[in-house]
């Protein structure tokens, strides 16, 4: 979907040619006169579609300068429009409300969907609307037709109102425009010579009339239209006139459609009155895609103006709510860093006031000396009695050896290995003491003792 | 700036407008709120750590605070705040040597030593090493007398060796610490 709004002062208008052999184009322009139709080709092969739509537009290279609008026309036979209720809503409500009953309404996936609406009558707390919807794949099938340019798919139904208001003697009244192809016929339900809804009814011959009336009929009572609205014929001159014929005789008030010398005049299109009233969709495609509003029933161009506007609000409101958040945050944190720095001067002030001859500061250099002291001051008393009480009387110390930052040693004699190990295992029962190591205890046999080793950590003054 | 902006396209002109605002986010960033930031955040530290101070000095009796300050006092009951090098090293000696006659122990030498401490306070410690001859109860009597000097650190080494020829006289090595301190931390 695209929200950005730009302004285009051309529009070429895409569709496929009757018997399905080749494309139709053309470009109307927006002039101070008018709306002037300033081209009307036809390609034979999709493929030379991009070429020709560059040549159309002046071969701007740079989409962002390029005015030129590209709108195709989705067939009628490949669309399906579905009445629907809506509250009195607008913009995003009313938007996720259609979304929600499109689920409902739709006989397929609304992902295998691409599907657009219009709201065409209020009525009191509710109001009326159509969805009309299509394939994804023909969605898809039609924005790359001409890859990366088509900004506009309208039912081609649309086209034909459009073509009919622009070109021919028109009325706002409501009304059914009929136009006869070679194996269809579209109806398009007209009112202030916009698009209401539209359907397509399929013929395998055309020259049975009566036949295509009947089923003509069929398809305009159940569109639940008033028996005396007018109907517009156009297509084949003898097919048309036969069908005026036959849907009069049903009792159907029904015209042909006559052209407008002013509106022909308005728009400069003397020289192309066949090929535009063969086909008056392409010249409505381009005309309707280039209002200024946007177009009813625009699959790409959603959602219109005023949704747009909504998103704009938005934007601005969500940007407006997060600068005043953001100012209220340098605030508070202006507010906290105002604050601690007055505590701490408030706290260096009290520590600083003398007080019987000192001052807090000193009493706390002297706490944090204490503290530094009693960190690097092993209890002396505390290892040597330790020792001493795990030693058995029999025992012969000869030497203790403490040095920080290394393990504590104790070179003894014992009376036994028993009496060595007893010790070991006493001292490694001491909380104080960790990694205690007993270390080559060998027996001297000539004054029967047995000499010991043992090395241990004591509390952190061992690393 | 604004006919500048005025000439691109929609495109460009977004592109513009997002590098301006994100390079002045980092300047702004970088040359205010960074500096501002670690500066608040050093006071903040500053802060917590000087209230904790204030509430140790006010700690009412029984409090944890209270509880610290009274093991902190028994660990190290006297204290004379650290003096330049030459003085505490003096300090030191005068008291240590009356300690040691007290304890009626035989000195042979004393050595002053620095720089072979270990551990985070090594930088400020000096040394001072002893070597003599004595009986056990006389160096328990020196370890528990070492409390009352108010220079004294810690003992940084103490090796007792017994005379095998007599077993009540034993070889001693004893070595304790000093911080050093400066006329700025009277």
């Amino acid at each position: 979907m695209n929200n950005e709004i730009k302004t285009y002062s051309k529009a070429i208008g895409i569709l496929k040619a009757a018997d399905n052999a080749g494309w139709i184009l053309t470009l109307v322009e927006k002039t101070s006169a008018g709306l002037q139709v300033r081209a009307c080709v036809t390609v034979s092969d999709a493929a030379k579609l991009s070429s020709e739509v560059g040549k159309l537009s002046g071969g701007k290279s740079n989409p962002e300068e390029d005015t030129t609008l590209i709108s195709v026309g989705a067939d009628t036979t490949q669309t399906v429009f579905f009445a629907f209720k809506a509250p009195q809503v607008e913009g995003a409500k009313l938007t996720a409300i259609i979304h929600a009953q499109a689920e409902t309404l739709l006989p397929m996936a609304i992902s295998q969907a691409a599907f657009t609406w219009r709201m065409v009558k209020q009525d009191g707390a509710t109001q009326d609307g159509f969805l009309a919807v299509v394939r994804k794949n023909y969605y898809q099938e039609l924005c790359n037709l001409v890859p990366g340019r088509v900004e506009s798919i309208l039912p081609d139904a649309a086209g034909l109102v459009k073509g009919w208001a622009g070109v021919f003697e028109s009325t706002p009244e409501k009304c059914v425009l009929i136009q006869i192809r070679k194996h269809s016929c579209i109806l398009a339900v007209s009112e202030a010579e916009k698009l209401v809804r539209a359907a397509a009814v399929d013929v395998e011959d055309m020259s049975l009339t009566t036949v295509v009336s009947h089923d003509l009929t069929a398809v305009l009572d159940t569109m639940e239209l008033p028996r005396n609205t007018s109907l517009y014929i156009n297509g084949d001159e003898e097919i048309a006139s036969a069908l005026c014929r036959e849907l009069t005789q049903a009792g159907r008030p029904v015209q042909r459609w006559r052209l407008s010398d002013n509106k022909i005049s308005a728009l400069g299109i003397r020289d192309k009155l066949t090929e535009i009233r063969n086909r008056p969709e392409t010249v409505g495609l381009a005309i309707a895609a280039l209002n200024e509003q946007g177009a009813d029933y625009d699959f790409i161009r959603l959602p219109r103006t005023e949704e747009v506007e909504d998103a704009v609000v938005d934007k601005r409101s969500i940007i407006r709510g997060l600068a005043v958040a953001a100012v209220f945050l340098i605030l508070l944190l202006g507010g906290i860093y105002w604050t601690s720095t007055k505590q701490l001067e408030a706290i260096e002030q009290n520590l600083a006031a003398e007080y019987h001859g000192t001052t807090g500061q000193a009493i706390l250099a002297r706490q944090q000396m204490r503290d530094r002291i009693s960190k690097a001051r092993p209890d002396m008393l505390e290892l040597l009695s330790t020792i001493g009480a795990c030693m058995d009387k029999e025992m012969l110390l000869d030497s203790i050896s403490f040095k920080k930052g290394q393990p504590v040693r104790i070179a003894a004699k014992a009376r036994s290995f028993e009496q060595a190990n007893a010790f070991h295992k006493k001292l490694q029962e001491q909380a104080c003491f960790r990694d205690v190591k007993l270390i080559s205890p060998t027996l001297d046999e000539r004054r029967s003792q047995v000499q010991f080793t043992i090395t241990l950590a004591y509390r952190n003054f061992t690393r | 700036m604004m006919k500048y902006l005025e000439k691109l396209n929609p495109r460009e002109r977004k592109i513009a407008v997002f590098c301006t605002v994100a390079g002045g986010l980092m300047v702004i960033y970088f040359l205010i709120a960074e500096p501002i930031m670690l500066k608040a955040g050093q006071i903040h530290s500053r802060r917590k750590q000087q209230q904790e101070n204030l509430s140790m000095l006010l700690a009412e009796e029984g409090s944890v605070e209270a509880m610290k300050l009274k093991n902190l006092t028994a660990a190290v009951p006297v204290l004379e705040m650290p003096v330049e090098a030459d003085k505490q090293v003096q300090l030191l000696r005068d008291q240590l040597t009356k300690q040691i006659q007290q304890a009626g122990i035989q000195v042979k030498n004393f050595q002053f030593q620095t720089g072979s401490a270990t551990g985070p306070n090594a930088s400020s410690l000096i040394m001072l090493q002893c070597r003599g001859r004595c009986q056990f109860p006389a160096i328990v009597k020196l370890l528990e007398e070492l409390k009352k000097n108010p220079y004294y650190v810690g003992v940084e080494e103490l090796t007792l060796r017994v005379d095998e020829r007599n077993r009540q006289e034993m070889d001693f090595t004893f070595t304790v610490s000093t911080f050093r301190g400066s006329s700025k931390a009277l």
